[in-house]
């Protein structure tokens, strides 16, 4: 007997599709009653208690016979249930559902690494896969292949592709690689898209747009369907790799830095998506807060400075490479050098300029893809286990850069957060990440973690700044402030998934999405 | 040119793990599953090095220096390390039957557990 139950079903039903799923994958396949195994699907670095986002089962299918058979199951019963892959989504509410009593279909069991082809430079893989169980393959087979993870390396290609994340190497946009899908719609009917339309094709990973609408950004960050399958690139092992770091001593010389990147960036120099970490990012993987500051409220400056001398760190830090043959990456280099160079007190640092240093390790790792976890590490500057990550977008103008980032600075201060944050710099785009880490254990900080969160998404809306993604607890408030025209993007994918699935049984609420029956009046 | 931090030893470490615990093929084989599990799940913030590996570090400030890396700890009981792997225990989350089955967390904590030295000469 399940102790929670799905909003509008009676226990009886619910009992009957439980028993009927065992039926499918398997009795030891399907967690209701079992607590403990259902608290290792909680959202557990979140704002809000554990129990806003408990599902009232798993089930864990292998293969797209008996995902069609729980479809069939979840329609009959109406059943809401939640699609994760390696369900590592911490941050934005790791495997948990977006609402308490969901069951959560769980994929990781589909594993399997389908192919990699050595001469096209591509992976074709099933929801399970995860970026150290890929690294491990390419290693063992003796693949010039490299992949890109995110940051975690527990997390997966699909589900992170799906959710639009990033990594940091070349390859590191993410959706820019994907390439072919095969989905399951929720009347159980199998797609495979593009190439992989046509029978026999050998194109499937090869061409990402094809003959007809592009559709595999609809089954991305959406409740349409569930991905089964997944293409995408991987970047062959360059002749050189080029790895550095530039420190700058200075809040506002991220106006400069912006600038003196723009142009740069738009030419592909450097070659990858940049990256500019704030100085408490770049102390906390290897200090804690109360080393330097034992009160309320902000680190005062005459500490910031202390933390900048010990750990020989900037305000703001610019880590980058270049990839390729090392006489071309040193040309490359060199304006970019040059221009950096007109910026009072900048440091900068090669490969070997920073042995011992943890950050300068695990950064260098990602950017020439060799997944690790080091970056938990930030965890720890104050302890007590949360951590949301507020992602909005801007332009990538220096003024824009310092206006976006003093507004969450000051919203942060004022809310009694240090400001721990980033800034990605991408083709046109300027991706800025806070990790709002709080305790946890300690009421008063979850929930200044919850208003602060929410004041900020509101203060970016008034000045056209909108979210890339966010945690469960913010999908409708993020989703309302995209609201031109009356709503009319919110409506259009609203249409689309009453179409798609008219019982409303996918991932119900996922990016503010809501089926009929779901849904509040706007 | 770079050192790769995770080292994937499953599939050269079953014979080292073999001959050093004294202990048959079939828990061999075992053991040799719960090196990649814990290379999968756990390595990338428990293993020895404080700096950088954040279960590491953290276990260096809540508990000690000594007792940072969770490898060869004889004072984590197999109950206490069931109970932390699913249920987690604030930035540790827990871990999924998908997965960490529970024999695959069965043969886990007997790697957890055993002792630092013949961890030492399997890592060779
Ligand atoms: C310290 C830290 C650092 C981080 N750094 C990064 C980073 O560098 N880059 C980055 O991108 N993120 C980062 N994150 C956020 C997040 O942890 C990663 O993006 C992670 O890869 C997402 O989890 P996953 O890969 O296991 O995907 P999953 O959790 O499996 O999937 C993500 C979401 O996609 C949807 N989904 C999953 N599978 C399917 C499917 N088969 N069909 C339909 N929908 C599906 C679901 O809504 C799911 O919630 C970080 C988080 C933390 C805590
Ligand atoms: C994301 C990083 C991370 C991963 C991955 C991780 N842990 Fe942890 N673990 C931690 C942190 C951090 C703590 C300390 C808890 C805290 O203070 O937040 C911890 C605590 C523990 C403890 C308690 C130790 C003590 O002294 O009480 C055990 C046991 C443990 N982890 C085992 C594991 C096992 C086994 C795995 C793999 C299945 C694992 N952990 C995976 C970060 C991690």
């Amino acid at each position: 007997m399940a102790n929670l139950v799905p909003e509008g079903l009676t226990a009886d039903v619910f009992n009957q599709a439980v028993a009927e799923m065992r039926a499918v994958v398997g009795k030891q396949w399907v967690f209701a009653e079992d607590q403990a195994a259902l608290r290792s699907y909680r959202a557990a670095y979140g704002a809000t208690p554990d129990e806003a986002h408990l599902p009232s089962a798993a089930v864990a299918p292998d293969g797209v016979e008996e995902i069609q058979a729980i479809l069939k199951i979840a329609n009959d019963y109406r059943v809401p249930l939640w699609t994760i892959s390696t369900g590592r989504n911490f941050a934005y509410g790791g495997p948990a559902p977006r609402k308490a009593g969901y069951v959560v279909l769980d994929l990781k069991r589909m594993n399997r690494i389908i192919e990699v082809n050595e001469e096209l430079a591509y992976a074709l893989v099933e929801p399970g896969v995860s970026y150290f169980q890929l690294y491990e393959h390419l290693q063992k087979t003796g693949s010039k292949l490299w992949i890109d993870p995110a940051a975690p390396g527990w997390g997966g290609p699909l589900g992170n592709t799906l959710d639009h994340g990033g990594g940091y190497t070349p390859y590191g946009a993410h959706m820019l690689m994907q390439c072919g899908m095969e989905v399951i719609l929720a009347d159980g009917t199998v797609v495979r898209t593009g190439q992989g339309a046509l029978p026999n094709s050998d194109n499937w990973q090869t061409v990402p747009y094809n003959f007809g609408p592009y559709v595999d950004g609809l089954f991305t960050q959406s409740n349409y369907g569930i991905v089964t399958k997944m293409g995408f690139w991987l970047m062959p092992e360059p002749p050189g790799f080029m790895p550095f770091m530039v420190t700058f001593p200075k809040q506002d010389q991220l106006h400069d830095l912006v600038e003196i990147l723009r142009p740069f960036k738009l030419n592909l120099i450097p070659h990858n998506g940049a990256i500019m970490a704030d100085l408490i990012w770049e102390a906390s993987t290897k200090a804690t807060r109360r080393q330097y500051y034992s009160g309320k409220g902000p680190i005062p400056p005459s500490a910031r400075r202390k933390i900048a001398e010990d750990h020989q760190i900037g305000e703001w830090n610019l880590y980058a490479a270049f990839y390729g043959p090392e006489p071309l990456n040193k040309l490359q280099w060199e304006p970019l050098e040059a221009a950096l160079r007109t910026l009072p007190g900048i440091e900068i640092y090669y490969e070997g300029d920073r042995k011992g240093d943890p950050t300068w390790d695990y950064r260098r790792d990602l950017m020439r893809g060799i997944p690790n976890m080091t970056e938990f590490s930030l965890m720890n500057w104050i302890g007590g286990g949360g951590h949301i990550n507020f992602s909005p977008i801007c332009t990538p103008y220096g003024a824009e850069a310092m206006k976006s980032w003093a507004m969450i600075r000051d919203r942060a201060n004022e809310f009694g957060f240090d400001y721990i944050g980033e800034f990605a710099i991408g083709w046109r785009e300027l991706i800025q990440v806070l990790m709002l880490m709080f305790d946890r254990t300690d009421a008063s900080q979850r929930d200044a973690a919850y208003n602060l969160f929410n004041t900020l998404i509101e203060d970016f809306a008034k000045e056209g700044y909108g979210e890339y993604r966010t945690h469960l607890d913010f999908m409708d408030q993020v989703a309302q402030t995209y609201d031109w025209n009356d709503h009319a993007l919110l409506s259009l994918q609203e249409r689309l998934k009453d179409g798609l699935d008219p019982n409303g049984i996918l991932s119900p609420g996922k990016q503010g999405i809501w089926p009929e029956h779901m849904r509040e009046p706007r | 040119m770079v050192r790769p931090r995770l080292i994937f030893r499953a599939w050269l470490a079953g014979a080292m793990l073999l001959s050093a615990s004294g202990t048959g093929a079939g828990e061999a084989r075992k053991l040799e599953g719960a090196e990649r599990t814990w290379a999968f799940y756990c390595e990338g913030c428990h293993a020895a090095g404080i700096e950088e590996h954040p279960g590491t570090l953290r276990l260096s400030y809540t508990r000690s220096p000594e007792l940072a890396a969770i490898r060869g700890r004889q004072d984590l009981t197999p109950e206490y390390l069931r109970q932390i792997v699913r249920m987690g225990y604030l930035e540790m989350v827990g871990f999924r039957k998908t997965e960490i089955s529970d024999d695959e967390l069965e043969a886990l904590i007997k790697f957890i557990r055993l002792p630092v030295v013949t961890q030492a000469q399997g890592e060779k």
